[in-house]
């Protein structure tokens, strides 16, 4: 026994024994739960199922970097190779030189980055009050923000572009930066809250016995500790207002009088490329391609984390 | 790169933004700390709110009386009435220890007669603090008010959670709140394009029975043959075929996902891509490539054999299977990676005992699987259906002759291509109601939001 190798070991292990076979039986291969001993040819089936459905996932992004290479006399061909022959970065030059492109970037930075910063300062003190206080219309409240989340912003356009064009705040910062800050409150108001919910309720009363206010615990105890809450707040805040078309095209969308530049954010200006099957298509997927690679490496950055930061708030029952 | 003068204009209006944020933050928590101070006195920094308030309040009165043209943050008239409001309400401000009530009224009225006089507009045409200048809407608004301040006095203990919660709810209800009642005054009149800046949209109950008959009876868009009934019929069939392909999709590739093997994490990884790009570029991309001649898709339809290809763009029902195709194609990984993640949470002892008493995988797909993952599906589910039924983008982007409307896409329409707002205005608050029973029901059948707010 003392020369039997560890390979054989393993195997002898491995064995069922003969008497009682059924308790160690390995799972069989069935088609609709994960087993470990898939036949090799359902393997492969499952392999061919998931490569044709990456294909489609992916080709048309492929096709867009592919569309973005083609050089100008080349853009309308019938070609499903995705990489042209002849690529030449001569698009991505016009988009950068001869378009308003840092211009929409810039509009849609600024307002991306203001909605972060007001979005979160707001949902972070409402959610500590849900979170932590007693206090009349508590649960209503907690309704009343989830249920805004029921009306769809389609409708709410009407009233909100006319209050805006008497107020005089269709074109200006202003309006689309309020707009869009409170239109994504109520989800980080539930997501902060939940989170809250987790921290133990000791740590502001210790710092409150080492005689900080109520306040001054909520600040050096809880925004801390919810730093990855605040960050899943911040980050759909962000994501919400850069990639937002419908508000931006009607209360943030005017051609400079005096340059003639159309002032807009990135969506709308993209919209205005890609009237037709034309000579803009090449510059449009050049432009997609500039702004879709870091919000996607963002995206996939963030995304592990994203996922189970969602679920958070709504895991406690 | 952007110009000077658009940096300078961009930072003129932060800065504007960030001094009105403030002075509305100053003015909502000042005016609760005032009504709801009693078991706060102590407390110095709280007491600093009440003369900040009042600054703030002439504060915002001056700033949002700018001139809409203007790049300066602050033109000279707007400055010399903003420190005339700072110095005079700081005055006032002291009286507040010996009459806070008396202070408060006063403070209110001077402030609103001033915001009165402003031109709000810029312009001459318009004086109205509010948009709405019906008084009975003045009254309804008024009477909240004044139940949620009385609330607030009732229970002076907790003054600092209303203070917390004050800025969001009220900005929440001035975003939403106030324009659904705009929203349901647009619906008596017979507001236009024309006639709502610079005039005065009529407010009648016959307006109203125009307003709601017309969606009922009449076609709705410039097409001539999409009426109310033809609308919901697509948007019903949208939702359905949607929603249901991304459930299916995304269980089937999570099902194959789910298990040990080889490139996992790669397939996994690609096949959240279109959850990844952003969908305006992905729907306007779409837009481009379901061209009928240039487009990948015919290309490749053509490849394998099909020379009768459709025209996706012009032909109404090929409209809407495209449409579909893109929010099918954008949708499934969400619905995959949601479903992975309560597949992964399935211990595998179940399937080990199902094993040994001879259960079929069908067995155990059936026994084991859906039933634990429905937890992870129905929510899932419902915010998908509500999303496909609210979703703007897909349809307004790809299909950019506007051969297909969904309710939401026909409202804005209505709206911004042929201006009849008041027509818009009860269209949606139409489309309110369907959502409003969609929500009831729900509600009814899952035992409510209970899980949501208590903790």
């Amino acid at each position: 026994m003392a020369q039997t190798n560890p390979s054989q070991m393993q195997s002898t292990v491995a064995q069922p024994a003969p008497s009682q076979p059924q308790l160690l039986v390995k799972p069989r291969t069935g088609f609709f739960q994960s087993t470990r001993g898939d036949s090799p040819f359902k393997r492969l089936l499952i392999h061919i199922t998931l490569i044709i459905a990456c294909v489609i996932a992916a080709y048309p992004c492929l096709r867009v970097i592919g569309v973005a290479l083609r050089p100008g006399d080349k853009l309308l061909t019938g070609d499903l190779w995705f990489i042209p022959e002849g690529a030449t970065l001569q698009s991505f030059d016009n988009v950068l030189t001869k378009k308003p492109f840092w211009s929409w970037i810039f509009n849609s930075m600024i307002i991306t980055l203001s909605v972060t910063l007001v979005g979160v300062v707001l949902a972070c003190t409402a959610a500590y009050a849900f979170s932590r206080f007693k206090f009349a219309g508590r649960s209503s409240g907690m309704i009343f923000l989830l249920a805004n989340q029921m009306i769809p912003a389609t409708m709410l356009i009407v009233p909100i572009y006319i209050m805006l064009a008497r107020l005089g705040l269709v074109g200006s910062y202003v309006g689309i930066i309020f707009a869009y800050s409170v239109s994504a409150v109520p989800f980080s108001v539930w997501v902060l809250k939940g989170y809250y919910d987790t921290i133990p309720r000791d740590l502001e009363e210790a710092a409150e016995v080492d005689g900080t206010t109520k306040l001054g615990a909520f600040w050096r105890v809880i925004v801390p500790l919810s730093t990855p809450a605040l960050a899943i707040a911040a980050l759909f805040n962000f994501t919400q207002a850069w990639n937002e078309y419908l508000v931006a095209s009607l209360i943030f969308n005017r051609v400079d009088t005096s340059t003639k530049a159309q002032i807009t954010t990135w969506p709308v200006g993209f919209q205005t490329m890609i009237g037709q099957f034309t000579s803009e298509w090449g510059n449009f997927a050049a432009a997609s391609v500039l702004v879709a690679v870091p919000v996607m490496a963002l995206f996939f950055y963030s995304s592990r984390w994203l996922v189970s930061g969602l679920t958070l708030g709504g895991v406690k029952g | 790169m952007p110009s000077g003068q658009q940096v300078s204009t961009a930072f003129a209006d932060i800065g504007r933004f960030i001094l009105l944020f403030v002075a509305f933050i100053a003015v909502v928590e000042g005016l609760l700390y005032l009504v709801v101070s009693n078991g706060a006195k102590e407390n110095r920094v709280l007491r600093l709110f009440a003369p900040l308030a009042l600054a703030g309040l002439g504060a915002f009165a001056v700033l949002s009386s700018r001139n809409p043209k203007s790049t300066d943050l602050l033109d000279s008239g707007q400055l010399k009435w903003l420190i005339i409001f700072v110095v005079a309400e700081l005055l006032v401000a002291g009286v507040i220890a010996g009459f806070k009530a008396a202070a408060l009224v006063g403070i209110v009225v001077i402030t609103a007669v001033a915001m009165y006089n402003f031109n709000f507009n810029g312009g001459a045409n318009s004086k109205e603090l509010f948009l709405i200048n019906e008084w009975p809407f003045a009254l309804v608004a008024g009477i909240a008010m004044f139940l949620m301040m009385l609330g607030a006095v009732m229970q002076p203990r907790v003054s600092m959670a209303y203070m917390l919660i004050a800025p969001s709810v009220i900005s929440v209800a001035l975003l939403v709140i106030y324009p659904f009642i705009y929203t349901i005054y647009l619906s008596f009149t017979n507001a236009t394009r024309n006639n709502i800046v610079f005039g005065k949209p009529e407010f009648s109950l016959e307006n109203a029975g125009n307003n709601y008959g017309r969606i009922f009876s009449a076609p709705l868009l410039s097409d001539g043959n999409s009426g109310f009934f033809n609308l919901l019929g697509i948007t019903v069939l949208w939702t359905v075929i949607n929603v249901a392909f991304h459930v299916l999709g995304g269980l089937g590739l999570a099902l194959l996902l789910n298990r040990e093997m080889r490139f996992k994490g790669i397939y996994r990884t690609i096949l959240i891509l279109p959850w990844a790009i952003p969908g305006v570029i992905a729907a306007l991309t779409f837009q481009g490539e379901f061209n009928s001649q240039y487009g990948f898709i015919n290309n490749f339809l053509r490849t394998i054999g099909f020379q009768d290809v459709p025209n996706w763009h012009t032909d109404s029902t090929w409209a809407f299977v495209m449409v579909c195709i893109v929010n099918i194609w954008l949708g499934i990984p969400f619905m995959m990676i949601s479903i992975l993640g309560g597949l992964q949470s399935i211990s595998r002892e179940y399937y080990e005992a199902a094993e040994i008493d001879g259960a079929s995988g069908w067995q155990q797909f059936r026994a084991i699987t859906i039933p634990l993952v429905q937890p992870v599906m129905t929510p899932i589910i419902v915010l998908g259906t509500v999303w496909t039924f609210n979703n703007f983008n897909v349809i307004y982007l790809v299909d950019n002759q506007g051969k297909t409307n969904i309710l939401v896409t026909g409202l804005f329409r209505i709206f911004s291509e042929l201006g009849r707002y008041a027509v818009a205005a009860a269209f949606s608050l139409v489309i309110f109601v369907l959502l409003l029973i969609f929500a009831i029901i729900w509600i009814r059948f899952n035992g409510g939001l209970k899980g949501v707010y208590e903790s």
